[in-house]
């Protein structure tokens, strides 16, 4: 039964329920954590516990973690979905490494 | 006849003749944050402590645990009169030297470096999107630089945030999915809705194509650095990041980040009509034509919200009854303009108080009031 609800619950957020963009909300979740915490943390020089709070969206399923020598942020959802931020220089910050 | 050093000749007597016709409608102003901004802060205490610690208590109290998000969240408030800072104050772990995200005040950024590419010849008002991304559909060939400085492109773009629709909204398809390898040319693709020109719609989507055009057309002669080059070196904005998508295009709608001193240095480059040191950094034609209501909002009855009463992404104080028009700051003059973004960041323009307020923070519920802010903040600066 719990097996049945999580397959639901992934179809649900990882699929998307409505027409719209080609993207799904956990992966999409995954890149916007990624590439936020990367600037919060890189860019405006804030510490993780400030990034880790400011970053938090709903559903609050994507976790992530972080390379502070590389200046690179990888989220991930459910196991499934993931996404990675670096930096870059400072002047252009961070950026989403290319869909996978 | 005329040899080609002639040719030189004249044209150099031309050019000192732009240049101090340039340089004449600048007004004399003898302060300047070469360096950094002049400090009158203890003055302004000793002078209006009340009215700052009535400021303080409406933007600098917080409400309940962090993680509610409730209440206002100001980080930051800089506030310049006469070109003397004249109060400071951070919070929630901010400081002088952090850059802050601006989200939508990117887009006044925009509009600025837009400004200095059509003073250089590079853009015109009229160039087409299609001068610089191929195989569009072919009615967006109608979409035009000054179509997308007054979000009146047409496309059919849904400009909605979190908890909103995260299927539908543009904005994050553009930043988060699945066009934000090359942002510009996802919004350069979509169909049009309405003919350009006739409707508005505010847009991320416009402002984040605008740059990939700026950066597609000053690139080559002025490298990756060309919003360094044209803007923030000669403004002394030492912290300016601006972020760009895997294409290299700057995100021009959302991405900039500076301290708020830097912030305030942009604000006064608008105050001071486009001059910078006594010299036309940018032209006063273009400022002027930025904080006006654009020809799209003024051909018919927008009834706009309120706080999206638009010049060239510059955010305007007007109230006209004919068009549905309500200035969003009513406490404040009618000429006041100011760039806004998410989550109550902004920097606002007083030309007949000579004053910059900006503001930074992470408000979340909606529930600040920024006219009751404003109204405060300039009182600050009375008797200074």
């Amino acid at each position: 039964m719990k097996k049945c609800l999580l397959l639901i619950f992934m179809l649900g957020f990882g699929a998307g329920c409505a027409e719209g963009y080609s993207h799904n909300d956990l992966r999409m979740l995954t890149a916007y954590r990624a590439k936020e915490v990367c600037s919060c943390l890189f860019v405006q020089q804030q510490t993780e516990d400030y990034c880790r709070a400011y970053t938090v969206a709903f559903p609050n399923l994507a976790t992530y973690s972080v390379d502070l020598e590389e200046k690179v942020v990888q989220a991930e959802a459910l196991l499934v979905w993931t996404n990675t931020a670096r930096y870059e220089s400072p002047q252009f910050g961070c950026v989403l490494d290319p869909i996978q | 006849m005329f040899r080609p050093v002639h040719i030189c000749f004249f044209a150099l007597l031309a050019l000192g003749a732009v240049n101090s016709a340039q340089a004449s409608t600048c007004e004399e102003v003898t302060r300047w944050p070469t360096d950094s901004w002049e400090d009158a802060t203890e003055e302004a205490r000793e002078k209006n402590a009340d009215v700052i610690a009535e400021l303080e208590e409406l933007v600098f109290t917080l409400e309940g645990e962090d993680a509610e998000r409730i209440g206002t969240r100001t980080d930051a408030v800089v506030i310049i009169k006469s070109g003397r800072l004249i109060y400071e104050k951070y919070a929630r772990g901010w400081n002088a030297d952090k850059p802050h995200l601006t989200w939508s005040v990117t887009k006044s950024i925009t509009s600025a470096l837009t400004g200095l590419a059509v003073s250089l010849g590079v853009l015109s008002l009229e160039t087409s999107i299609c001068d610089y991304y191929a195989d569009l559909p072919p009615d967006n060939c109608a979409v035009t630089v000054k179509h997308l400085l007054e979000f009146s492109t047409g496309f059919d773009w849904t400009e909605v945030y979190e908890n909103e629709g995260n299927q539908v909204s543009s904005v994050f398809a553009m930043l988060y999915g699945e066009g934000r390898e090359d942002m510009s040319t996802f919004v350069a693709n979509h169909p049009l809705r309405d003919e350009p020109g006739t409707t508005y719609q505010y847009s991320t989507g416009d402002a984040t194509l605008l740059t990939g055009i700026l950066t597609k057309s000053l690139s080559d002669e002025y490298g990756d650095d060309f919003a360094w080059d044209l803007l923030f070196d000669p403004l002394g904005m030492t912290s300016s990041v601006i972020e760009r998508d895997r294409a290299g295009g700057l995100i021009g709608g959302s991405y900039f980040y500076a301290t708020p001193r830097d912030l305030a240095r942009f604000g006064y480059l608008y105050l001071n009509n486009g001059c910078w040191e006594n010299e036309q950094m940018l032209p006063e034609e273009w400022v002027t034509n930025s904080t006006s209501l654009t020809e799209v909002m003024s051909k018919e009855r927008i009834d706009a919200d309120p706080d999206w009463i638009q010049g060239w992404m510059w955010w305007l104080n007007i109230t006209d009854d004919d068009k549905g028009l309500e200035a969003p700051w009513p406490d404040l003059p009618a000429t006041a303009f100011g760039a806004s973004g998410h989550w109550g960041q902004s920097i606002n323009v007083f030309p007949t108080l000579d004053m910059v307020v900006v503001r930074t923070a992470d408000d979340r519920d909606r529930s600040f009031v920024k006219n009751d802010f404003l109204k405060l903040a300039v009182k600050i600066g009375e008797g200074l």
